[in-house]
């Protein structure tokens, strides 16, 4: 006896109410037109898709052992370790340098005749401090007042004497001066 | 078409799946070959077209990645129904969890599931047969609806459920009684 029959054996004894209906009745969901039809497509696309996204995640991790050693070190996270480190090796240098021996002013003024010297400090002798000068003893300290430009004068003194010459002073030498 | 594919055997589509170059073309003929039991198997659990078409393609996705874990045992289609079935109630729970919506008695869900539905057109006692399948348990409904509507041998039946063909017998025996005393208290 084929499945079919045994089926509608054993419902005919249990209901015949629910045998008869299954007679009656057919389907009561339809499917869309055309459904079936575009279904596997429809799977294998996805499938497709899904497979391909898996294929890459899996070659990411694969990979990573393979990743040359610089692009290792472009990793954001070690970058960022590997230029602290530089960072520090760079401050730890400059800190530890080897410091050059001191250098002997007058071992290093030997080799310098007098003359060179005096002509040096002659042709700067603006760039030199007034108290620098006194303690090389390049200059005494006698010699001083007479390096004044302005002898001791009263400020009221000085403001008579500007006017006096301003007076004295014609247009065109104001003219020529400025 | 459908005589083309029934003359395809399962030994014939499985060898084609064992085979790199073959796979995509022996898992479209598993499809075109299954595709509307299974699609029908999970339409009566699910109620709507558009659940049934997500159940379905999630169905053939595993299949698609895991055919390898098809150990020949059992039929091929007893091992495609299983996993349909298996999708379906994890779909149904997900469903059940997600509705926050109170049920009403006379606005259950599958009444606005079959109101909703544009791929529903049966007729008033069909109608009434679907909600008296709703009131079942979900291992009766299963049992019922694969000997009632889709023929299967408890043979079969037990393959897919995993469970002996005695309890599979009384699970029947006890789904059509309830059904028809539902039935017959609508009448």
């Amino acid at each position: 006896m084929k499945e079919k029959d045994k089926i509608k054996e054993e419902l005919d004894g249990l209901s015949p109410l629910l045998s008869k209906m299954k007679e009656e009745g057919g389907q009561p969901f339809r499917a869309p037109e055309g459904y079936f039809q575009g279904l596997p497509d429809e799977v294998l696309r996805r499938a497709r898709a899904e497979e391909g996204l898996i294929r890459e995640n899996r070659a990411a991790p694969a990979g990573a052992g393979r990743t040359a050693w610089w692009q290792w070190l472009l990793a954001p996270r070690h970058a960022v370790s590997l230029a602290t480190a530089l960072l520090l090796i760079a401050a730890g240098a400059y800190l530890f340098r080897p410091q050059p021996a001191g250098i002997d002013p007058a071992e290093a003024l030997a080799g310098i005749s007098e003359e060179e010297a005096e002509a040096y400090v002659c042709e700067n002798i603006g760039e030199f401090e007034l108290e620098l000068m006194l303690e090389a003893s390049v200059v005494s300290a006698d010699d001083v007042p007479e390096m004044k430009v302005l002898p001791d004068i009263d400020q009221k003194e000085l403001d008579l004497y500007l006017e006096d010459l301003i007076d004295d002073i014609s247009l065109d030498e104001l003219e020529e001066i400025l | 078409m459908q005589t083309t594919l029934a003359a395809i055997s399962d030994d014939q589509i499985l060898s084609l799946l064992e085979q790199p170059r073959t796979y995509e073309r022996g898992f479209r003929l598993l499809m075109e070959k299954y595709q509307e039991r299974l699609y029908w198997h999970i339409r009566r659990l699910v109620y709507e077209h558009e659940d049934a078409n997500d159940v379905i393609q999630d169905c053939f996705i595993k299949v698609y990645r895991g055919i390898d874990k098809f150990e020949r045992k059992s039929k091929l289609y007893t091992w495609l129904y299983r996993i349909a079935t298996n999708e379906a109630l994890t779909f149904l729970k997900k469903k059940q969890r997600r509705s926050a919506d109170p049920i009403d008695e006379e606005e259950s869900g599958l009444a606005n599931s079959l109101r909703a539905d544009a791929y529903f057109d049966g007729e008033e006692a069909q109608a009434r047969l679907l909600r008296a399948l709703d009131e079942l348990p979900e291992k009766q409904r299963l049992v019922f609806n694969m000997r009632y509507f889709e023929e299967l041998s408890y043979r079969d039946i037990s393959e897919v459920l995993d469970t002996s063909v005695g309890a599979l017998k009384a699970s029947y025996h006890h789904a059509v009684k309830k059904i028809e005393a539902f039935l017959k208290a609508e009448l």
